[in-house]
């Protein structure tokens, strides 16, 4: 519906504004402040509502905007969810479910699964060293204790961002990359894995499945036993911490108000 | 109504009846009696954390010097004359109450405000979690140091760690402050104090508070503050 | 008209995180004194975010109790709050996340607002892997450096986190008695404030994204998703694998109960071949078709979209869906043909 659209639009305008026009004027509280050397008494409950009262209008209309939005959102978006298409990993997901095994067949839809796989094991290769040499360029960065000498936290806190944003830029963008790639791999896999599965449709799927109930039964023993020492350890572990003394931090520390978890100071 | 069914809404019912008690048992002892919640002292405190909260004789000094104080009209003390008129109060422009607080270390044994009357006193509620009350003590004991003659200071420790825990923090920190223990949060509480650190009060010489803020200080802060009050008669 | 009406109704699972919220936050008292609770609860952990310094709080945070462990962990071990952490983990692991926790629900309640919204991608599944390098930062390497010298600096609470700037501060701050902590706000405060601003700002966008990037408690937990006792299962014996679980989830997942998976189970409702459930060890909690009439399920069915299959075993397909093996093996039918219905 065109009008729902428009409303959409309107809203996600005033929802931006909105939130721009709030962090504006909590800086235009701020800043001439810390410009002049104040570290107190810059906010104050009287300050805070003068200066909402200047931006109250768009963000008191974008709550109530946003309410009615809520409530009448089931009546116009229509019963219909537009569901996502499968994309070629979903697919590839499917097909090989469906596909028998590799019995070492020389044809050319099996030489292109077989390469595309060997791909793909390449680019996870990649993408694990190239993780680990940022893990190991961040760690050096994040170990080192003389960085944690001065008493100036946020500068402190700000060096070592600065110098863990390349490894770790570096580490996300090499993996957006690799994945978009292994999509690629998958989808030229994809053609071919369709003929494979339409040339073997008659097969029967009977010992796949129970070779998929070993395997599961296997896994489900695994977890069993792991669940079990785990929950064992974890009350080892609070008997331990009990007697030691570390109930008592929690509780103090929960008990006296965190000055700068609530941002105070 | 099959077996699952019957689970879920048992489930359900216990989850509900859970939550009731949960919200009566926080929330009833202050319907019945608001006043009473004041204190962070009067809270629901289980044995186990009251074993480590020892109340000894020196509590219930507090609380019957902090009551006899306001009964008696004359505050004590040694310099000049004391407005009879101020009240007795934890706001800026009033008397301070007085209080006994138990010290650590080896000296005295304890501090009672009202014998240091005639000096400058600076008291400082801080914890051993608190960071920015750590950062602040350095300038405290500066501060404390170039006027020794004028300036009194009195770091009071909250309640909230265990004392034992006290000794390695003391060795690991060799501050040359006196450091107290106010160990109910009854002496912050009477400054209008409410377990938020760190809380500084600075006492001029006739025991008139003139600054009670919640804020860490820097030691420009203190000089300005504490300054002109040494000026005074 | 009611079926519309229905949609207005709260789901079992936010009737469960409004529940968890509130009771995490019984101290009204706390709300109309502007005071903590400070009574024996707060030796617990709640299992989810919820800063110990709201007004309402009556259980101490996970993470700022664990932050605050590894500053004092040279003089102790933080037996007690890495037990902790490992029996809400193994217990629950990310149903916490979907079920338990206070940050979730008003991002999920902020999402809610109808506007375009910014779909997952290979780029957000990579963007999760944030959340590891801020527990690995802010939680653990932060407090660790500080603790050698004593210093108590729960690097996360102070630089990040946004339930300690909504619940603790302006819960705080919203009663008169601490107008004098208002004196104490600086560039701190300034700093979280305009980072919760934010979360809520992109939140109407995308769906939980301080969940998805950020979100350290979320990092621990999902080390646990594969073993944890309660959680989603997908029977794989009827699984068709049309991926359509993962097509309609909000989270970054590759397949169900994976890292990614809150555990939030509305894949349950989505699921063509009724594969999935919610489980607890062995026993089942929640399937919304165990026991249901062939007609009552195909009532469900249409309601969630899925594809209606007729007696001869024919089906129409709708939105990309592909084809049960039990009802249909010819897959000489190119599958992909049905995204033309869409």
């Amino acid at each position: 519906m065109k009008g729902y659209k428009i409303f959409q639009t309107i809203l996600s305008a005033l929802v931006l504004v909105s939130c721009l026009l709030i962090i504006y004027e909590c800086l235009s509280i701020y800043l001439p402040a810390a410009a002049e050397g104040k570290h107190d008494h810059i906010y104050s409950a009287e300050i805070v509502a003068q200066h909402f009262t200047r931006i109250q209008i768009p963000v008191i209309a974008c709550v109530l905007l946003s309410i009615a939005g809520i409530v009448t959102a089931p009546f116009y978006a229509g019963g219909k969810k537009n569901a996502t298409l499968p994309d070629a990993e979903n697919m590839a997901d499917l097909y090989l479910s469906k596909m028998p095994a590799d019995s070492g067949k020389d044809s050319p839809e099996w030489n292109v699964v077989r390469k595309e796989t060997a791909w793909r094991r390449k680019l996870t290769t990649i993408g694990v060293l190239i993780g680990a040499v940022c893990i190991c360029w961040s760690l050096y960065f994040i170990i080192d204790p003389d960085r944690f000498e001065s008493l100036d936290f946020d500068q402190v806190t700000g060096s070592l961002l600065l110098c863990i944003i390349p490894p770790v830029c570096l580490a996300l963008v090499s993996a957006a990359v690799l994945s978009y790639k292994s999509r690629d791999s998958w989808a030229r896999q994809l053609e071919a894995m369709k003929i494979i599965c339409k040339n073997n449709k008659e097969k029967d799927t009977a010992p796949k499945d129970t070779a998929l109930k070993d395997t599961a039964a296997l896994r489900s023993r695994r977890i069993f036993i792991a669940r079990t020492v785990l929950l064992a350890a974890a009350v080892v572990m609070l008997l331990l911490g009990n007697a030691n003394g570390g109930r008592f931090d929690v509780l103090a520390k929960a008990i006296a108000i965190c000055s700068e978890c609530i941002g105070l100071g | 109504m099959n077996k699952y069914t019957l689970c879920t809404r048992i489930g359900w019912a216990i989850a509900l009846i859970f939550l009731v008690g949960a919200l009566c048992y926080y929330n009833i002892p202050y319907l019945m009696d608001p006043a009473s919640q004041d204190t962070p002292a009067a809270g629901p405190v289980s044995s186990s954390t009251a074993s480590l909260i020892v109340r000894t004789e020196t509590d219930e000094e507090n609380i019957a010097l902090d009551s006899s104080q306001e009964e008696t009209t004359e505050a004590g003390g040694t310099a000049g004359s004391i407005e009879e008129s101020i009240p007795i109060g934890g706001d800026v422009g009033m008397r301070c109450p007085d209080f006994t607080a138990p010290l650590y270390g080896d000296g005295p044994e304890s501090f009672t405000l009202s014998d240091h009357l005639g000096k400058v006193i600076i008291i400082n509620f801080w914890t051993t979690f608190c960071t920015p009350c750590i950062k602040e003590l350095p300038y405290f004991e500066a501060y404390a140091k170039e006027h020794e003659d004028d300036v009194v200071l009195i770091t009071l420790h909250g309640m909230v760690v265990a004392e034992k825990d006290m000794d390695g923090w003391f060795d690991k920190h060799p501050f040359d402050i006196t450091f107290g223990l106010d160990k109910t949060g009854s002496i912050q509480a009477s400054l209008n104090g409410n377990m938020v650190y760190p809380q500084t009060i600075i006492v001029d010489k006739h025991g008139v508070i003139v600054y009670n803020e919640t804020i860490p200080l820097t030691l420009e802060r203190i000089g300005q503050l504490a300054d002109p009050l040494l000026e005074q008669e | 008209m009611n079926v519309k009406l229905h949609a207005l109704i709260p789901s079992k699972r936010r009737f469960v995180q409004l529940y968890t919220a509130l009771l995490y936050n019984a101290n009204l008292t706390g709300f109309a004194q502007g005071t903590i609770y400070q009574g024996p609860t707060k030796n617990v952990c709640v299992p989810g975010l919820n800063c110990y310094s709201c007004p309402g709080a009556v259980g101490a945070c996970p993470l700022g109790a664990l932050q605050n462990a590894l500053s004092s962990s040279v003089s102790r071990f933080p037996y007690y709050m890495l037990g902790t952490l490992l029996l809400f983990g193994t217990l629950l692991g990310r149903v916490i996340c979907g079920f338990m926790c206070p940050v979730g629900l008003i991002q999920e309640l902020v999402h809610k607002i109808p506007t375009p919204k910014i779909p997952k991608s290979p780029i957000t599944r990579t963007l999760s892997l944030l959340k590891y390098v801020i527990l690995v930062v802010f939680v653990i390497a932060i407090p660790l450096h500080y603790a050698a010298r004593d210093i108590p600096l729960p690097g996360f609470c102070k630089f990040i986190c946004p339930a300690g700037t909504s619940e603790g501060a302006i819960g705080l701050l919203s009663h008169p008695r601490n107008s004098n902590l208002f004196n104490m706000l600086a560039i701190l405060f300034t700093r979280k404030f305009i980072i919760l601003v934010l979360f809520i700002g992109f939140s109407v966008f995308m769906f939980r994204p301080f969940c998805r990037f950020i979100c350290p408690l979320g990092a621990i937990y999902s080390f646990f998703n594969r073993i944890s006792v309660f959680g989603v299962r997908v029977d794989l014996s009827k699984c068709t694998h049309c991926s359509r679980c993962v097509r309609e989830c909000h989270m970054d997942v590759k397949e169900v109960g994976d890292r990614e998976c809150i555990q939030c189970a509305s894949c349950m409702d989505v699921c063509a071949a009724h594969a999935i459930s919610f489980k607890a060890g062995r026993w089942t909690i929640m399937d919304p078709y165990k026991g249901l009439s062939e007609k009552a399920a195909d009532v469900k069915d249409a309601a969630a979209n899925i594809v209606k299959r007729s007696a001869d075993g024919q089906i129409s397909l709708a939105a990309g869906e592909i084809s049960s093996t039990k009802i249909n093996p010819d897959l000489s039918a190119d599958p992909s043909s049905g995204q033309k219905d869409q």
